[in-house]
């Protein structure tokens, strides 16, 4: 089963997959995790592609080590599923390419970014009593509704917004309250942005092009993320409450991006996954695959406040 | 800069990205005094304000992942304003 072990060295990686069941399989893992200190990557050949979709949707924030996790389970029990990685089959590919572009933004981030430091992320996250959170006003009475994102939000510190490990979809599309419900024309201000961590030097992350926000396209509502302003429109069915995303996306990126670039997104809030899949096909054979994995509301009568939690893959073709 | 595009004949160039969005909605509404008594009423204003948080986290394939897993690596913030077509 297993096809494929390699990555990079990962202290404790080991003892990481120490308490996982004793499966053939695993045992070789084990051995190679324990003995070379090698990332193992559990590759689980299928034809069955909705396998795939699912064990990614589950894990798609964590797709390595956690579907490794799982694979060991479901191995256990001896069901056969695939990994994200037949996705991912170029994945020991390099795909970080560097061009002149990417090197003015870096530069462009790095002489900004010396603007900022700790103490500013703070500023950034309070200064407006509309941000993070109209929730704050309201912690003293729901500090554990919406699984204790008021109380995240409202502390004002960007470290609690932290990653979810397990992210399970629900069960039905994200309904909006009444108050939102319509054909609203949205205004977005970029308003700054931190650099939470104190474990990476900034520097170290800068250098990263492959990070989220420092390419267009890497988040798929915002496609642009350094635009002072872009616009979008938000269109919710005055009787369900669904929103419609199809509409929200393509107005978004089309804003950001400044032409018409969304050639087809593929979507459908009715079936079994309504959160799950989103697609986006552009010109030029750029192909961006969103799963949007987790999603936590609350609603209150004049407020709402909700996490949307995504993996965005983002694929290109040779360019000839 | 926007993506780039495969250097390698026949490989597609991927990259996986994990972020989370935080929004949060307000509905506007204005309050009226009354001119003859101390009640006030408040009206809609057919517009909402709120902000956007989205956080970014390292993607489990980064050699850095486990430096920092969990807490957000970038956080961009963005303002909202939302006006109601009539």
């Amino acid at each position: 089963m297993i096809s494929l072990a390699r990555g990079a060295a990962i202290p404790g990686m080991h003892t990481r997959l120490a308490h996982l069941e004793t499966d053939a399989s695993l045992l070789a893992a084990l051995g190679a995790a324990a003995g070379s200190r090698i990332f193992m990557i559990i590759h689980f050949k299928s034809p069955n592609s909705n396998a795939v979709s699912i064990i990614q949707l589950f894990f798609g924030g964590s797709r390595f080590y956690f579907s490794s996790f799982f694979a060991a389970f479901v191995t256990y029990c001896h069901l056969i599923v695939s990994t994200a990685l037949s996705l991912n089959n170029n994945h020991h590919q390099p795909i970080r390419s560097i061009d002149n572009d990417v090197v003015t933004r870096q530069q462009l981030l790095q002489q900004s970014s010396s603007l900022f430091s700790a103490t500013t992320a703070a500023a950034i996250l309070a200064a407006s009593t509309s941000r993070p959170a109209n929730a704050a006003a309201s912690t003293t009475t729901t500090s554990t509704a919406g699984g204790g994102l008021a109380r995240r939000l409202s502390s004002r510190d960007p470290g609690q917004l932290t990653n979810r490990i397990f992210n399970i979809p629900p069960k039905t599309p994200q309904i909006y309250p009444p108050f939102a419900r319509g054909v609203w024309d949205v205004t977005m201000t970029f308003s700054g942005y931190t650099f939470p961590s104190t474990t990476i030097p900034t520097n170290q992350l800068i250098s990263n092009s492959d990070i989220p926000g420092f390419q267009k396209l890497s988040i798929a509502m915002l496609g642009d993320v350094g635009k002072a302003t872009s616009s979008y429109i938000l269109d919710i069915d005055t009787s369900t409450g669904y929103e419609n995303r199809i509409l929200s996306y393509t107005s978004s990126i089309t804003s950001h991006l400044g032409y018409d670039a969304v050639r087809e997104i593929m979507y459908n809030p009715k079936d079994n996954s309504p959160n799950r899949y989103l697609y986006f096909l552009y010109p030029n054979v750029r192909v961006m695959r969103i799963i949007s994995n987790y999603i936590i509301m609350h609603v209150n009568p004049n407020y709402c406040y909700y996490q949307r939690q995504q993996s965005l893959s983002v694929r290109s073709m040779y360019d000839k | 800069m926007t993506f780039s595009l495969s250097r390698e004949y026949g490989i597609a160039r991927q990259v996986i990205g994990n972020y989370a969005h935080y929004w949060t909605w307000k509905e506007d509404k204005e309050e009226v005094y009354g001119s003859t008594t101390t009640t006030t009423t408040t009206n809609t204003t057919n517009k909402m304000t709120g902000n956007l948080l989205t956080a970014v986290y390292l993607d489990a394939q980064d050699p850095l992942y486990f430096n920092e897993p969990s807490k957000p690596i970038v956080v961009y913030s963005h303002d909202l304003v939302a006006m109601k077509r009539q």
